[in-house]
């Protein structure tokens, strides 16, 4: 999905990047339009990319599924993407917000011809005493991208395109809320007699914990039948009555997920065998849980550790080599 | 060998009609076949002591009591067995301590509820949430048979519940046999300077009381030489006898940490409050303490193995509870393995289940549908109880009274108040 492949390996350096884009038979005929746009355009995509990939993989490397992405699949997560379940939801959204990032900070950069800081901040007014200055990141055209980019694979047909267009969404408008404000102060030796600030992309990591909470709050929704008395678009709703209906920035499921317990190679699970897990967790983490009850080995191992270092004059570390031994326990 | 009060006239909530789906519900509950016959007189505490039969003319209960040849029935022991003969869940030991003690049936179902509740409170926000089944006469059915540390806490804190209890009805009173604490009553004036006075709470009568009474169904059983015993079968005998030293273990340890907390309160009577003279009490904890503290035993409970031929138990792991990180750790835990179970320990013989998906068949709940907390890192947080399922929330408004103001004479007026709250719940 969404060339997510990243790697610009098997490109040729010297041909023109728009032919480069047109050789990535994974994009969408938009995609390759946008891609085509100007040279740092892919790199800045497959930036946001792998931000996501990592991102994702740190969220769930407690988890019975960890996030696995394979070099050799069509797209990069394998069969699980094939489930609308509440795994894909965060994929979706993590990819979307991943681009939108990318492709902002590109723009406060100058590596993008297409946009530059957000000018329209700097008219606002501001209540204290202080004004808008500096580069504020422009979000917005990152969001537009995104949405241009992204979402052009999706059509709002199938109850699974409609998913996936939420969630896309949804990932991008996490970061909206969570721009942040720099300020630097310029009076007199520092003094903040004049104080300039401007708005700031949060650390994506701020992104990732935000998704993995909606991931867990999810809404599993189902295609309403009901027609409206003038339009007939399809909406997503949730399940039951009771359950909130969601917001644009909940992430919404139609399946239940699988328990990602055993190896499947047709869904591209590996399943929870070999994975080292924690004794004494209670969590998700825990053997009990991450090994499904099938219950786990536990072997010693030696660590060799970097142990009573110190600092030697001038300008030097001298550490001595520990082995620590610890058990390690993993998922029968 | 089962109980002889189940024989005589069934529990009062059970004689209630069920509408039929119910009934087959409590029939499918009751699936596995041993709850059944493993009423418990924990039960007691969740349906309370019926009031006396009315008509004090045993009927049908005595054919089993050994009241053969009276013809004339004494009033006390008609009374007696007006209480004791239509009590659910008890063995036969136990229904013998209730004909001696009948006032004490009604403390005993006190100390069942409050162990109960406390055991409720505690786990209020843990997956195993201390849920109990009224309908069903185990009261925890397949929890208190697996020999976990949920079971480990269940016969503490309600052994405990009786003992604390029974002492406080001894000092209230309620009880003709006891009283405040003899062994504190004299006036002397002690070394330090002070006198005991007031009304020492006697926890060691308590203390007794629950050892006769709460002790009873593992001590009756692990020494029955019935030939109808189900379990003749010599590996069944001694699976059985290793759970009974592990009840009898933790009973001990319920008690153990009541007598821990027992306080001591003093007050001064002198001219204007000053100290001339003293005089102390001992009272009890309140009972909430002894939950906390048998909480905190719980988190630290000791898995046990009985080898063959070993009458005492010994803890199952060499190093229970460090990660066996670092040398020195190590050799911490070697000690701790050969440190000898403390009496206040609570032991266990099997690991808990996770307790996360319903398991009617071993009347596990499953966390599905609990509320749990969005945000925070808690055993309450949605992360924890849901078992990574995820949650489901919902919009519920609150309706209050607010801004209420007294309007003069004399009336008060307030307006209703609609709060709207996210809830979330585990899926």
């Amino acid at each position: 999905m969404l060339g997510m492949h990243g790697s610009s390996a098997d490109l040729n350096p010297l041909a023109s990047h728009r032919d480069n884009c047109l050789k990535l038979n994974y994009l969408a005929e938009r995609q390759q339009q946008l891609c085509g746009l100007s040279e740092n355009v892919l790199t800045a995509i497959s930036t946001g990319a792998r931000l996501s990939i990592d991102e994702c993989q740190h969220q769930f490397r407690n988890s019975r599924w960890n996030c696995s992405t394979f070099s050799n699949a069509g797209n990069v997560f394998g069969g699980v993407l094939s489930v609308h379940s509440r795994e894909t939801a965060f994929i979706y959204a993590i990819s979307a917000a991943g681009v939108a990032y990318a492709v902002t900070r590109a723009c406060s950069r100058g590596e993008l011809n297409e946009c530059s800081c957000d000018s329209r901040v700097r008219v606002r007014k501001t209540k204290k005493k202080w004004q808008w200055g500096g580069c504020s990141e422009d979000i917005r055209f990152g969001e537009k991208f995104s949405r241009d980019f992204v979402d052009s694979k999706e059509t709002g047909d199938s109850p699974g395109g409609l998913m996936n267009l939420h969630n896309n969404e949804a990932g991008r408008r996490s970061i909206r809320s969570r721009m942040e404000r720099v300020c630097k102060c310029h009076g007199m030796s520092g003094s903040c007699s004049v104080r300039v600030c401007w708005r700031k992309l949060p650390p994506f990591r701020v992104l990732g914990d935000a998704l993995a909470q909606a991931y867990e709050g999810a809404t599993q929704v189902r295609l309403s039948d009901k027609r409206r008395r003038h339009t007939k678009s399809k909406r997503l709703r949730a399940v039951s009555r009771e359950i909130k209906p969601p917001n644009r920035t909940d992430l919404v499921y139609l399946e239940e997920s699988p328990d990602y317990c055993e190896r499947n190679d047709t869904m591209g699970i590996l399943g929870t065998k070999g994975r080292v897990c924690n004794r004494t967790s209670p969590g998700l983490d825990g053997c009990r849980l991450l090994c499904c009850g099938r219950g786990h080995n536990t072997r010693m191992k030696e660590v060799e550790e970097k142990c009573q270092c110190k600092f030697v004059w001038c300008c030097k570390v001298q550490c001595q080599t520990c082995r620590v031994r610890g058990e390690e326990h993993t998922c029968k | 060998m089962a109980c002889t009060a189940c024989t005589g006239l069934p529990p009062p909530r059970l004689a209630l009609p069920l509408p039929l789906p119910l009934l087959l519900l409590s029939l499918l509950l009751r699936a596995p076949p041993a709850s059944a016959a493993n009423a418990n007189w924990m039960y007691l505490g969740l349906v309370g002591v019926p009031p006396p039969l009315q008509q004090a003319a045993p009927q049908g209960s005595g054919e089993g009591e050994g009241a053969d040849g009276l013809v004339v029935e004494d009033p006390e022991l008609a009374e007696a067995r007006a209480v004791c003969g239509s009590l659910p869940g008890l063995v036969g030991a136990q229904t013998n301590v209730c004909m001696e003690h009948p006032s004490a049936i009604r403390p005993i179902a006190e100390g069942a509820r409050r162990g109960i509740q406390e055991c409720q409170f505690q786990f209020r926000h843990e997956r195993w949430n201390c849920s109990t089944n009224e309908r069903e006469q185990s009261v925890f059915g397949y929890i208190l048979e697996r020999g976990s540390k949920e079971t480990a806490f269940i016969y503490a804190v309600t052994s405990a519940g009786v003992a604390h209890a029974i002492t406080q009805a001894c000092s209230g009173g309620e009880l003709t046999d006891c009283g405040c604490d003899p062994g504190r009553a004299d006036q002397r004036t002690t070394p330090q300077g002070w006198k005991w006075g007031g009304c020492s709470d006697n926890l060691e009568y308590g203390l007794q009381f629950s050892r006769k009474f709460v002790d009873a169904p593992e001590r009756g059983r692990h020494n029955s030489v019935d030939p109808k015993d189900p379990l003749k079968d010599p590996k069944a005998r001694k699976t059985y006898a290793v759970r009974a030293r592990m009840n009898l273990h933790n009973n001990e340890a319920g008690r153990q940490v009541v007598s821990s907390l027992l306080r001591m309160h003093c007050r001064c009577h002198g001219v204007s409050g000053s100290c001339e003279l003293k005089t102390c009490w001992r009272t009890l904890p309140a009972f909430s303490e002894v939950g906390d503290l048998l909480k905190r035993k719980y988190r630290q409970a000791v898995q046990i193995t009985s080898p063959r031929g070993r009458r005492r138990m010994r803890r199952k792991s060499k190093n229970p509870r460090s990660g066996g990180s670092g040398n020195q750790s190590n050799r911490g835990g070697r000690n701790k393995w050969k440190r000898s179970l403390s009496k206040g320990d609570l032991v266990h013989i099997h690991k808990s289940p996770d307790y996360c998906v319903t398991d009617p068949a071993r009347g596990i709940a499953g966390t599905s549908g609990r509320a749990c907390n969005k945000t925070g890192s808690g055993a309450q947080s949605c992360d924890l109880l849901c078992c990574g399922r995820g949650y489901n929330t919902q919009v519920v408004k609150h309706v209050e009274r607010c801004h209420c103001k007294f309007v003069w004479c004399c009336y008060v007026t307030c307006k209703t108040c609609e709060t709207v709250m996210d809830r979330h719940t585990c899926k």
